[in-house]
């Protein structure tokens, strides 16, 4: 076998300079928007055990997470999700704090990717958590929370809003096994009005044959507050799925007057964690990035999982790796120090006064390594540093780089 | 601006016929002018066309890197990207089959005895063997499938069926229908809500032109 000695994981990356900079930039400028709000962080382990991760429903498959044993031989697995962590410490060291938690992270998640497909599997995430509000003031704080996010990542951006209730309430009426509805959901979420009609096909004459017509519509029912209208048509006679439209159209309504009317779109055929989300589920995109940054959603049942009942929670998280590389430039290289200084090995006191006296102004100084000056000005040109300070016996002198020749 | 990825070869020809039936001036893309290139603009319509292979179709879309493309069903089954398969365009139709010996279907299907499929698309032959609940061995072959029967490596072949002329010179029938196939539009998921009034444009004209 041969040793893999020269490389990283599948699916990891090293994150150098710029990149890691750039990553840095996101995530304190999230940082800015969840604190600013009253986010509080915390921090979880990078393994769990497995049975943290194992309920129905649950956010992230097990042949998705990295596993691995502790020494009393529990299978641990890496953290693969953010969320189920911070429901974990809802129901049990938070258990005594007063509600609603308002919690923000911002920390690794690890997820096995197929072989070879570019995607990542150590991904950044940077959400909030709003543990122990229900309804719509609390779904409300979140999605403007969520708009601020996006927005402070200074792309073009949208947040998309979806629901549970509609499409269950749609589905729910129609007479299928689980393996068919889970085959339907499958189809709807991936808008597949090919297999959807073929499936319509088959009921065709059946009692089932009008009900699914209407599910067959459901992918089609994304963009402005203009699909309420076909939608509230398509379950007029339908009052669960009227109920949890007219919810949605309360949210989008308010959004709109808080003044983010031209950011909000809507699709009602995004149903595809509706096993772990429980009301509102929501979306973000931004120019450049070819999968949905931000992801989020109401969890009210979550934390039951961790035994602490009726605990309703809605939060979001955001990928930053996402991010970063939908933002990031071709043009974004490190910058360079503006100062290198140069100094002999008895005026280190000079060489750190001096040092000091410029980063105290801002500018970024570092040191000389070498002890040629011909040295030093060869490195300095070629990082593009543009000032040199030369400490020779005590005293110092600036040379801009490249000219000192002369 | 759109871009969008066209399956070269087949899929290719028709899908530049019906872009055209639409309105898209592709003169760029006609013999004489393309060359060797692989990315190409619409002359009056913010429309970009990239060739590429069909696998790779599913990826620059998943991706996001291209908006949209044109690509096989039977590429789409064997994938797993994540995309919107949005209309059926209704050419380059033909079939997955589950096809063996002449003769020897009913011993394939009533025996207990380990059984061999060979095939193309391994995941589209495991997902119909599932959902049947039948326990095969997949061998994963890269050219002319029909040769593994022949050969003594399987049992029976998964593969796309046009005409059946292949199979019968190799006295092999079609058993079962696996699925139909077709030529698909399919879209990035961001690209749907970020670009929808462009897609929307493109996908009404489009239907104007399935036949």
């Amino acid at each position: 076998m041969s040793k893999n000695n020269r490389s990283v994981p599948e699916g990891t990356r090293d994150i150098i300079f710029s990149e890691a900079r750039l990553e840095r930039d996101i995530s304190e400028r999230l940082a800015e928007v969840f604190e600013a709000a009253g986010f509080s962080e915390i921090r979880t382990p990078a393994v769990e055990y497995y049975d943290v991760f194992d309920y129905p429903g649950q956010a992230i498959s097990q042949d998705e997470m990295y596993k691995l044993t502790d020494s009393s031989g529990n299978l641990i697995v890496m953290r693969a999700d953010n969320t189920t962590p911070v429901a974990r410490i809802a129901a049990t060291r938070l258990q005594s704090e007063r509600l609603p938690l308002m919690i923000r992270y911002c920390q690794n998640v690890w997820r096995i990717s197929r072989g070879y497909s570019g995607r990542r599997s150590e991904i950044l995430q940077s959400g909030a958590e709003l543990i122990g509000a229900g309804g719509m003031k609390g779904d409300l704080i979140c999605l403007s929370l969520a708009l601020d996010a996006l927005r402070s990542l200074g792309a073009e951006y949208k947040l998309e809003l979806g629901c549970v209730g509609y499409y269950d309430a749609l589905i729910r009426s129609l007479p299928l096994t689980d393996e068919e509805k889970s085959e339907v959901r499958r189809y709807v979420d991936a808008k597949n009005t090919v297999k959807l009609a073929a499936i319509g096909r088959k009921l065709r004459g059946s009692g089932t044959a009008e009900g699914f017509d209407r599910i067959r519509r459901l992918p089609l029912l994304y963009g402005g507050g203009e699909i309420f209208k076909e939608a509230e048509a398509l379950a007029h006679d339908n009052e669960g799925a009227l109920g949890a439209l007219g919810y949605l159209r309360g949210l989008y309504d308010a959004l709109c007057s808080a003044g983010f009317g031209d950011r909000v779109i809507i699709d009602l055929g995004m149903v595809h964690s509706i096993d772990y989300y429980t009301g509102t589920l929501f979306a973000g995109y931004i120019e450049g990035a070819g999968e949905p940054v931000l992801r989020g959603g109401r969890y009210d049942n979550l934390i039951d999982n961790f035994g602490r009942e009726n605990i309703p929670a809605i939060g979001f998280a955001i990928n930053v790796s996402l991010a970063a590389d939908a933002l990031r430039s071709s043009a974004d290289a490190e910058a360079a120090p503006d100062v290198i200084i140069h100094f002999g090995g008895e005026d280190i006191k000079e060489a750190l006064k001096q040092a000091d006296m410029l980063r105290r102004d801002g500018l970024c100084a570092a040191l000389s390594c070498f002890d040629a000056l011909a040295q030093t000005i060869d490195f300095a040109r070629e990082r593009g540093i543009k000032k040199a300070i030369i400490i020779e016996n005590g005293d110092a002198r600036t040379v801009e780089v490249g000219k000192e020749a002369e | 601006m759109i871009r969008m990825a066209l399956t070269k070869g087949r899929i290719e020809e028709k899908a530049l016929e019906m872009l055209t039936a639409c309105g898209y001036d592709l003169s760029s893309l006609s013999p004489e002018n393309r060359g060797r290139k692989l990315l190409f603009r619409a002359e009056n319509a913010p429309l970009e066309i990239v060739l590429a292979k069909s696998a790779d179709v599913i990826t620059y879309v998943s991706h996001g890197v291209c908006d949209c493309g044109i690509v096989g069903e039977d590429t789409i089954m064997e994938s797993d990207g994540r995309f919107y398969e949005l209309l059926d365009l209704n050419f380059s139709r033909c079939r997955f089959a589950l096809a063996g010996p002449v003769g020897k279907y009913q011993s394939f299907i009533s025996g207990y005895g380990h059984k061999v499929i060979a095939s193309k698309y391994p995941a589209v032959t495991k997902s119909y063997f599932e959902g049947r609940g039948f326990d095969v061995e997949i061998v994963k072959i890269e050219g002319s499938v029909e040769l593994a029967p022949i050969l003594g490596l399987s049992d029976a072949i998964v593969d796309i069926v046009e005409t059946g002329s292949t199979l019968k010179a190799n006295g092999l029938e079609v058993w079962e229908e696996v699925a139909d196939v077709s030529a698909r539009l399919i879209a990035n998921t961001v690209s749907v809500k970020m670009k929808k009034s462009d897609l929307d444009s493109l996908m009404s004209k489009l239907r104007t032109q399935i036949k």
